[in-house]
């Protein structure tokens, strides 16, 4: 077919990285198994938070068709709120995901874990195991609690 | 991943999700490089084989504006409508993020 032997891939999103050093419990999604990082927790949710504060202003590092959308940017953003009173691990990455989308991800490997933020109040709840969707659900924001619940 | 599929107007990436072929690649900078603003991007790398080792294709797909332009036809957004084949991509496209390595990172971002 004449390919060559290697491909590069242009990836429009920048975001925001971290060091992966994190633990999380993968039937929560949320609580942390090691106290010692929830100081660096902490650090790293609101650095996200400051960060995808300047996503949703004028000065947004992403042409238009990245630009992640703006209630969706909001959800994401209360999720991290909620996370660092509830003492949630820091994500390792966050990125815009197109189509107006944010995805945060937790790497602890084999485990991956992604939460795909993909309309108001709603998310993809993902965990994979060896590269193998092994759960999938919905997080839906409960009007009474007013977070994010996973449903199915 | 591709753009998710919108509306008839607005279909994401319906043949595919773009690459560069590495062999028609001039420069790293220049692949990094969006022909329509200029603006760099970080560019990721990896083997044709690993794509393979997956059960992915990449087919030749050249623009006029990018001579080296080829896709992956199976990461495509009219089956990502379909939650099994959703499914299968996302498994796919963490396998292949897995595989590829950073090869230019941007700066201007």
């Amino acid at each position: 077919m004449g390919i060559s032997a290697m491909s590069t891939m242009q990836i429009h999103d920048t975001g925001i990285t971290r060091d992966n050093s994190s633990k999380y419990d993968t039937a929560t999604g949320g609580t942390p198994t090691n106290a010692l990082f929830a100081n660096d927790d902490i650090a790293a949710w609101k650095s996200a938070c400051d960060e995808m504060l300047l996503w949703r202003s004028l000065s947004s590092p992403f042409e238009p068709e990245d630009q992640p959308d703006q209630a969706i940017l909001n959800t994401a953003i209360d999720y991290a709120v909620d996370q660092i009173r509830e003492g949630g691990p820091a994500p390792s990455s966050i990125i815009p995901s197109g189509s107006g989308r944010i995805a945060m991800e937790w790497n602890d490997a084999p485990i991956t874990v992604i939460v795909e933020f993909i309309d108001v109040g709603t998310a993809i709840h993902t965990i994979f195991n060896e590269q193998k969707v092994v759960s999938r659900g919905i997080l839906i924001r409960n009007p009474k609690s007013r977070k994010l619940e996973l449903r199915g | 991943m591709p753009r998710q599929w919108r509306s008839p107007d607005q279909p994401g990436d319906p043949d595919g999700l773009s690459v560069d072929r590495a062999i028609l690649v001039t420069s790293l900078e220049s692949a990094a490089t969006r022909t329509d603003n200029q603006k760099k991007l970080h560019l990721a790398e990896f083997a044709v084989a690993d794509l393979h080792e997956l059960g992915l294709t990449v087919t030749p797909r050249p623009l006029p504006s990018n001579a080296a332009h080829a896709v992956i036809p199976e990461l495509n957004s009219l089956d990502r409508r379909d939650p099994i084949k959703e499914k299968q991509m996302d498994e796919w496209a963490i396998a292949l993020r897995n595989k590829a390595h950073i090869v230019y990172e941007a700066s201007n971002n």
